[in-house]
C-alpha cells in the first residue's frame, strides 16, 4: 500500500513540478521530482524487505519512519504548508511582507495557476493515505496480527497447500454490483446525485467566474504587444497607480535590447450616456504611430489611425448599448468635452466600474486634465531575440525611480491586487469551498447512512468471502458513481447556464473542468472514508444474528 | 502433503476456544474444543440459546477468530492465515447458510447466487451460468430473475443454499436453516442439505434448535454452556 501510495505522489508530484516549469518558465519548479523518485525507490525496497521478512522488527521500524518522514515532506511540508496554508493566507488577505517572509523558499507565491494549485493540494490526500496506512500498520504490529516469519510460513502453507484461487478482475467487476446497491434506494441515491450536481455546478460556475473576471482584470496588460511595463514605484494594479516623469519614455527607449518605448496616459473621465446617468470611463492615451497600450484586435472597419483626428475615441464594442454609439460617427460627452466616436475595440472587457475609451495621448490630456510632464506607463517593445528579463533587468538599473514589470508580472500583480485587496476573491473563493463542503457532506452523510443500513449486506459480503480490499472497492466505487454522474449532470447544468447568461463572465478552459473534476473526485472520495471506516470495522459475524 | 494424514476430514477444530472481553468483563463463550467434520457426513450441533453452538459455527467458518487453538482445512491450519487469505478460504471452501437466508436485496435470485464468484472475479457470463446452474440444482432455476422479497422464506433459503454450492464449496456451514421455514419446506431443505452431503461428498454442519434435522444427522453435538458434550450417536442414528 506504501508502494502504491509512493508511486500516486510520484506521478503528482512530476505532474505537479512539471506544469509548474512551464506555467512558470522557472526549472526550478522541478525540485520536488529528485524526492519524489528518492521516496518512490525507498518505498519499493522496504516493499521488497517487508514482504521477504515481513516480521522483521527493523524492516517494520524503517517503514514506519518513512512513511513518517514521506507524509512530512510531501503531505505537511509541501501540501499543506506550500499549498494549502499559502491559499488560506492570501485568500484572507494576510499581508504581502507576512507571505514573502513565511513563504520565502517558495518558487511563487500568488496562485495564478489554478492547476497547478489543485495538483499541489493533491499531495495532502496521498498522505491522509500514508496516515491510515501507517496506523493500521502499527496497530496491526503492535496486537502481532503483523505475521511472524512463523504464521507467515503457516499462512503461506496454507495457500500452497490448499491452492487458493487468486481473486481474478479488477475494481471494474464491482461496477454493476455498485450500481444495483445504489439504485435500490433510488430516493436516497437522487438526493445523494443532487448534491453532487449543486456542488459540481457550483464549483465551476464560481470558479468560471472568477477566473472570467481575472481574465478581464488583466486584460489591459494582457491583450497588447507591450511587451515590458515601466510604471511609478508605487503601482499596485492599474487601477492603483501613480504617475512617472514623462521624460523616463526617451531613457527606456534608448536603453539596449529596446525596439521600442510609448508613453501610455490613464485618466479617469465621466462620460454623460444618453439617459443623462454619468459613468466613470477609464481613458487611456496612446501615441502615434504606434499607439502602444492599445489592444490587438479592432472591431472591422476600425483602425487605429483612426485616432489621428482630434478628439476622436475608441470605445469597447461590448460596451456600444451603455453609450448607445452604434456607429462611428456618433459624438461622446466626456467631462462636458466633446468627443467622436472613431470607431470600437475588442478583447478588453472592462471588470470595474470604469469602462476603457482609447484617445490619442494629446486628447486623453486634454479629456481627464492631465499633467503635460508626466505619464502613466512607458510601453516597452523589445528587438527581435531578445531576453525579456534581461531587458528587464538592464531598464531597471538605468531606471530605479520606476517599476519595471514583464507583461507576466504586471498581469501577476493585477490578478494579485484583485484577489488580496478587493473582496471577488473571497468570495469566489468561498463559494466554490462551500459548493464542495456542501457536495463532500451530502455524500458523505447518505453513504454512511447507506452503510449503516446496509450493515448486513456488508457482513453478508465479508462472510461469503469478500476481502477488505474488495469492500474498499465496493464502497469506493459507489462514491465514484456519484461523482461521475454528478459530475457530468452539473457540467451539463453549467453550460445552460452559460449559454443562457452570456452577460456573465464565464471562461471555459479546459483545465477549470480537469480542476472541478478533480476537486469533486477528492471530495466524493473523502467523503465516502467515514461509511468505508464503519463498512471494514463491521463484524462479519453479523450475519448470524436473527 | 498435508500435516494431518486423515484425508476424510475436510475441516478440524483442535482445542479450539473463544474469550469475550477482559478483565470484569471477561465472558468465555466456548471451552476448548476438538472437533472433527468428516467429508459426506451431516454434523448437527444442537443446545440452548447462548450456549456457544454460533461461536462454534463462526470459528469453524472462519469468521471468528479463536482466542485458543487452531483451526484446520484439509490438514493445514488456517488460524494464523491473513484476513485476506481467510476471506479467500470462506469463498472458496465453505458455504454459509443463514437463518435470516441474508440474500442481497437489491440483487435477484440468479445475481445473489454469483455474488461469491463475482468476488472471485469471474467473468459475468460464466459467473451467470454458473449461478444458474447452482439454481437448478436446488430447484429455483424458473426464479433466477425474481428479487427476493417477492419470494417465500424456503424459496430464499434454497437460493442461500444454491449460493452456498456456486463455488463448490467442499463444507456448508448452516445456522439454523430451518428456523424461519414451516414445517415441508424446512424438510425439503433437510433433503436438499442431506443430498448436498452424500451425494457431493460436502461436509454439512448444522447448528439448530430444530429437532426435525436429526432426520438427516449422521452425528449429533450437544453445546452446552460453552462446553461441547459427548456425541449423542444413538439419538442422531435412531432420528
Amino acid at each position: 500500500m506504501l508502494l502504491i501510495a509512493a508511486a500516486v505522489d510520484t506521478v503528482v508530484t512530476v505532474g505537479h513540478s512539471v506544469q509548474g516549469a512551464q506555467a512558470f518558465r522557472d526549472p526550478g519548479h522541478l525540485h520536488m521530482i529528485l524526492p519524489a523518485l528518492i521516496a518512490l525507490a525507498v518505498a519499493g525496497a522496504l516493499s521488497a524487505i517487508y514482504l521477504r521478512w515481513p516480521g522483521w522488527a527493523l524492516g517494520v521500524l524503517a517503514a514506519s519512519w518513512f512513511a513518517v518522514a514521506y507524509v512530512a515532506i510531501f503531505g505537511v511540508f509541501h501540501g499543506l504548508y506550500g499549498h494549502a496554508l499559502k491559499e488560506i493566507l492570501l485568500a484572507s488577505g494576510a499581508p504581502r511582507k507576512v507571505l514573502q517572509e513565511m513563504f520565502r523558499e517558495s518558487r511563487s507565491v500568488e496562485p495564478t495557476n489554478l492547476a497547478f494549485e489543485v495538483t499541489g493540494l493533491l499531495s495532502i490526500p496521498v498522505a491522509v493515505f500514508v496516515v491510515l496506512w501507517l496506523v493500521r500498520f502499527v496497530q496491526s504490529a503492535w496486537s502481532g496480527a503483523c505475521e511472524s516469519p512463523a504464521n507467515q510460513e503457516q499462512a503461506e502453507a496454507a495457500g500452497a497447500g490448499l491452492r487458493l484461487t487468486p481473486t481474478r478482475g479488477g475494481i471494474l467487476r464491482l461496477v454493476d454490483l455498485a450500481l444495483r446497491m445504489l439504485f435500490d434506494a433510488p430516493f436516497k441515491s437522487l438526493g445523494t446525485l443532487i448534491g453532487v450536481v449543486v456542488s459540481v455546478f457550483l464549483m465551476a460556475q464560481q470558479t468560471s467566474m472568477l477566473m472570467g473576471i481575472l481574465g478581464r482584470v488583466t486584460s489591459f496588460v494582457n491583450s497588447s504587444d507591450v511587451d515590458i511595463w515601466i510604471c511609478s514605484l508605487s503601482t499596485e494594479s492599474t487601477d492603483a497607480t501613480d504617475t512617472i516623469p514623462v521624460n523616463r519614455v526617451g531613457a527606456a527607449a534608448s536603453t539596449l535590447g529596446v525596439a521600442w518605448a510609448a508613453p501610455i496616459v490613464q485618466g479617469i473621465g465621466k462620460v454623460t450616456r444618453p439617459d443623462g446617468v454619468r459613468e466613470f470611463v477609464k481613458v487611456l492615451g496612446v501615441e502615434a504611430p504606434r499607439y502602444a497600450g492599445m489592444p490587438r484586435t479592432l472591431a472591422p472597419g476600425t483602425t487605429r489611425e483612426s485616432l489621428r483626428a482630434s478628439r476622436r475615441v475608441l470605445v469597447n464594442w461590448n460596451d456600444r448599448a451603455t453609450f448607445a454609439s452604434a456607429v462611428p460617427g456618433d459624438r461622446i460627452e466626456i467631462d462636458g468635452q466633446a468627443g467622436i466616436v472613431a470607431g470600437f475595440f475588442q478583447g478588453m472587457d472592462p471588470h470595474s466600474p470604469y469602462y476603457y475609451m482609447f484617445a490619442n495621448i494629446d486628447d486623453a490630456r486634454a479629456f481627464t486634465e492631465f499633467p503635460l510632464d508626466r505619464i502613466t506607463y512607458v510601453a516597452v517593445g523589445l528587438a527581435p531575440g531578445e531576453d525579456v528579463d534581461a531587458v528587464k533587468q538592464r531598464l531597471q538599473s538605468r531606471l530605479p525611480d520606476v517599476l519595471v514589470a514583464s507583461r507576466e508580472e504586471m498581469k501577476k500583480m493585477e490578478e494579485r491586487y484583485f484577489l488580496v485587496r478587493t473582496p471577488v476573491g473571497l468570495v469566489f473563493g468561498l463559494g466554490s469551498l462551500i459548493a464542495a463542503v456542501i457536495g463532500a457532506a451530502i455524500v458523505a452523510v447518505t453513504l454512511y447512512s447507506s452503510a449503516v443500513d446496509r450493515s448486513r449486506d456488508y457482513g453478508t459480503f465479508k462472510a461469503i468471502g469478500a476481502r477488505q480490499r474488495d469492500i474498499l472497492e465496493l464502497m469506493l466505487v459507489q462514491a465514484w458513481i456519484y461523482f461521475a454522474i454528478g459530475y457530468v449532470i452539473g457540467l451539463c447544468g453549467f453550460f445552460v447556464v452559460k449559454l443562457n447568461l452570456p452577460q456573465l463572465p464565464m471562461v471555459t478552459p479546459a483545465r477549470l473542468f480537469v480542476g472541478v473534476g478533480i476537486a469533486s473526485l477528492v471530495s466524493c472520495t473523502l467523503s465516502s472514508l467515514a461509511a468505508i471506516r464503519r463498512v471494514l470495522s463491521l463484524d462479519p459475524a453479523i450475519v448470524f444474528r436473527a | 502433503m498435508p500435516p494431518s494424514a486423515d484425508s476424510r476430514i475436510a475441516l478440524q477444530g483442535r482445542g479450539v476456544g473463544k474469550v469475550f472481553g477482559k478483565g470484569e468483563l471477561l465472558f468465555r463463550a466456548l471451552y476448548p474444543t476438538d472437533i472433527d467434520i468428516l467429508k459426506g457426513e451431516v454434523l448437527v450441533v444442537m443446545g440452548p440459546s447462548g450456549s456457544g453452538k454460533t461461536t462454534l459455527l463462526s470459528i469453524l467458518g472462519l469468521v471468528l477468530t479463536p482466542t485458543e487453538g487452531q483451526v484446520l482445512i484439509d490438514g493445514y491450519d488456517v488460524t494464523h492465515a491473513t484476513s485476506d487469505d481467510m476471506a479467500i478460504l470462506r469463498r472458496d471452501r465453505i458455504g454459509f447458510i443463514f437463518q435470516q437466508f441474508n440474500l442481497i436485496p437489491s440483487l435477484s435470485a440468479v445475481e445473489n447466487v454469483a455474488v461469491p464468484l463475482l468476488l472471485a472475479g469471474i467473468p459475468r457470463v460464466e459467473r451467470l451460468a454458473r449461478a444458474r446452474r447452482a439454481l437448478e440444482l436446488v430447484g429455483m432455476g424458473e426464479k433466477a430473475a425474481a428479487r427476493p422479497r417477492l419470494l417465500s422464506g424456503g424459496q430464499m433459503q434454497r437460493i442461500a443454499i444454491a449460493r452456498a454450492l456456486v463455488n463448490e464449496a467442499p463444507v456448508m456451514l448452516c445456522d439454523e436453516p430451518t428456523a424461519s421455514l414451516d414445517g415441508s419446506t424446512g424438510r425439503g431443505i433437510l433433503a436438499t442439505l442431506r443430498e448436498m452431503a452424500k451425494s457431493e461428498g460436502r461436509a454439512v454442519v448444522i447448528v439448530t434448535h430444530d429437532e426435525r434435522v436429526l432426520s438427516i444427522a449422521d452425528r449429533l453435538v450437544h453445546v452446552i454452556d460453552g462446553r461441547v458434550q459427548a456425541e449423542d450417536v444413538n439419538r442422531a442414528a435412531g432420528a
